[in-house]
């Protein structure tokens, strides 16, 4: 396929126009929305609970316990783990309508990465906001003190919804090779869950696993950018854990055109 | 006897469908299994951190786990059908079942076996035979009877949810949501002590009886209650408990049959 370059402003206006599109689209359906409030909020309110119970039970240097509950809360609301794109993209992979993809006059991701900022975008407005700020009345979270912090938060934050932007879009993509697509999503999802910290924070792994943990793609996602909210890492590290978001988000980006560039190729293959 | 011959038919059915997508079979039975072991790793990374919760260690907690797991799979193994009744709603195939002369229920049953319970129930009984491995339980006739009994509830329990989502399905679209909600409360909060949580949410799982799939028979059956204490009587009453939510359940599903209006034209 040949390489077409735009100049940023273009690019930057598709994707706002996909975005805004996506985020229409979503507000239709109302009850989804509410439905999801309610279970959301919820899930939340049992896991402060839990962690609470189990906070309680024994003394720990690693954290305070409004910083534990901070974690609790903003670790099921931001990340997105299970995009709404994997679906429809492995559907037509399988019935073989995805050819018509390659007719778009813009890369597949960037269509798909527009979409998926203007779900998230619903999400964060009328899902995470609210709860978060009702609970925040309710029971109260940390809110960071310092302003740069803030914006580093908000800056790992971008590269938390890239990464999982593009872990997503390289799973749906293995339905080229590979058609058993219930196994390979719940694998990444769970995988997603368990490493990045949702449903246990990494700081209570055990010692010997942290560094490990610490240092795959999955913590970018949920643990980096929550240390920085919670400020229990330094200046320099919160820029060292950037820098990792940042190498991570590289890598699955190369990853994920080099994978998109191989199914083209059997695409042209298979089709006439 | 008609219905045990129409079952086991079935079953032979549903077993040839297996030998056709028998790649299907492994890659879903890896999923699933991947799905257990991850969320009981969960479990086992906190409570190995934080050694106990209200009293019950690691291996309490994971026999919690086990003990849901075993009675989801024991269910499925019969409920599949239920289980994925919306579809069948959706797509208008109950229709059928009504101009056949026999039970609705039964007929639903017979039309889907999930062999991926026998996945379910192999996983469930190595968490439990993990977890007691690390009791000091005193293994009698009695206690394994008592294990029996308890499964029996939380099993009654489980086909009655099922039972009251499919019924669901006659009046609502997207049941899928409301089954992943029930699900995801069992399987995530439940396996943990009911006693961390609040009053009022322990009374809702009390009395919508989802807290005894997993904590009034196993604290029961554990000892982690005083005799006599009304946690004690609670989960020494499982059977009876699941045997009238089971009722309950199939009440309301006579309820929807009866008031079922066809998705066709």
């Amino acid at each position: 396929m040949p390489m077409i370059t735009y100049p940023f402003s273009h690019f930057a206006k598709t994707v706002t126009f996909l975005a805004r599109q996506a985020f229409l689209n979503a507000t239709v359906f109302r009850g989804n929305t509410f439905f999801a409030l309610f279970s959301d909020l919820l899930f939340v309110f049992l896991s402060i609970e839990v962690w609470q119970a189990l906070y309680a039970s024994k003394e720990t240097s690693l954290v305070t316990e409004s910083q534990l509950i901070t974690y609790v809360v903003l670790a099921r609301l931001l990340p997105n783990v299970m995009m709404e794109f994997v679906d429809t993209v492995q559907q037509r992979i399988l019935s073989g309508e995805i050819a018509s993809e390659l007719l778009r006059p813009i890369r597949f991701s960037v269509y798909l990465l527009g979409l998926e900022i203007g779900r998230y975008g619903h999400r964060f407005l009328l899902q995470v906001l609210p709860i978060a700020l009702l609970i925040h009345g309710l029971i109260g979270i940390n809110l960071p003190t310092s302003g740069l912090y803030m914006a580093l938060f908000v800056i790992s934050l971008v590269f938390s919804f890239l990464l999982m932007f593009y872990i997503n879009y390289i799973i749906s993509l293995l339905a080229f090779w590979y058609t058993q697509v219930f196994s390979i999503n719940t694998i990444k999802n769970q995988t997603v869950r368990f490493l990045s910290g949702i449903y246990v924070p990494l700081w209570f792994f055990p010692e010997w696993a942290v560094p490990i943990v610490q240092s795959l793609p999955f913590a970018s996602i949920v643990y980096i950018p929550m240390q920085i909210y919670l400020q229990t890492c330094t200046l320099p590290q919160a820029v060292a854990y950037l820098g990792l978001q940042w190498f991570w988000t590289i890598c699955m980006i190369v990853l994920a055109h080099w994978i998109w560039s191989r199914a083209v190729k059997q695409i042209s293959i298979n089709g006439g | 006897m008609d219905s045990l011959k129409l079952y086991y038919k079935s079953f032979l059915l549903q077993l040839k469908t297996f030998r056709i997508y028998r790649v299907n079979f492994f890659a879903s039975g890896i999923g699933t299994l991947f799905v257990y072991g991850t969320q009981l790793l969960g479990l086992v990374t906190a409570l190995y951190h934080f050694e106990s919760v209200h009293g019950w260690n690691l291996y309490d907690v994971s026999f919690l786990y086990g003990l849901w797991l075993a009675s989801y799979g024991i269910h499925i193994t019969f409920f599949a059908g239920v289980r994925d009744f919306a579809s069948m709603v959706h797509r208008g195939q109950f229709d059928i079942l009504y101009v056949r002369p026999h039970n609705l229920l039964f007929q639903v049953m017979c039309g889907r076996m999930d062999l991926q319970a026998m996945i379910h129930m192999g996983a469930s009984a190595l968490v439990l035979v993990w977890s007691t491995m690390h009791m000091d339980l005193q293994w009698s006739w009695n206690l394994v009877l008592k294990l029996a009994v308890i499964l029996l509830g939380a099993v009654l329990i489980q086909m009655g949810l099922t039972l009251i989502w499919a019924t669901l399905s006659f009046w609502l679209i997207h049941v899928g949501s409301l089954v992943l909600f029930g699900w995801t409360i069992n399987a995530n909060y439940m396996t943990y002590p009911l006693s961390v949580y609040d009053s009022v949410i322990r009374w809702i799982f009390t009395i919508f009886p989802m807290a005894f799939i997993t904590y009034f028979p196993a604290g029961w059956f554990l000892g982690k209650f005083s005799p006599g204490s009304w946690e004690y009587q609670l989960g020494s009453f499982t059977v009876p408990v699941g045997l009238l939510f089971f009722l309950l359940a199939y009440a309301f599903w006579l309820y929807g049959t009866k008031h079922y209006k066809s998705t066709g034209n």
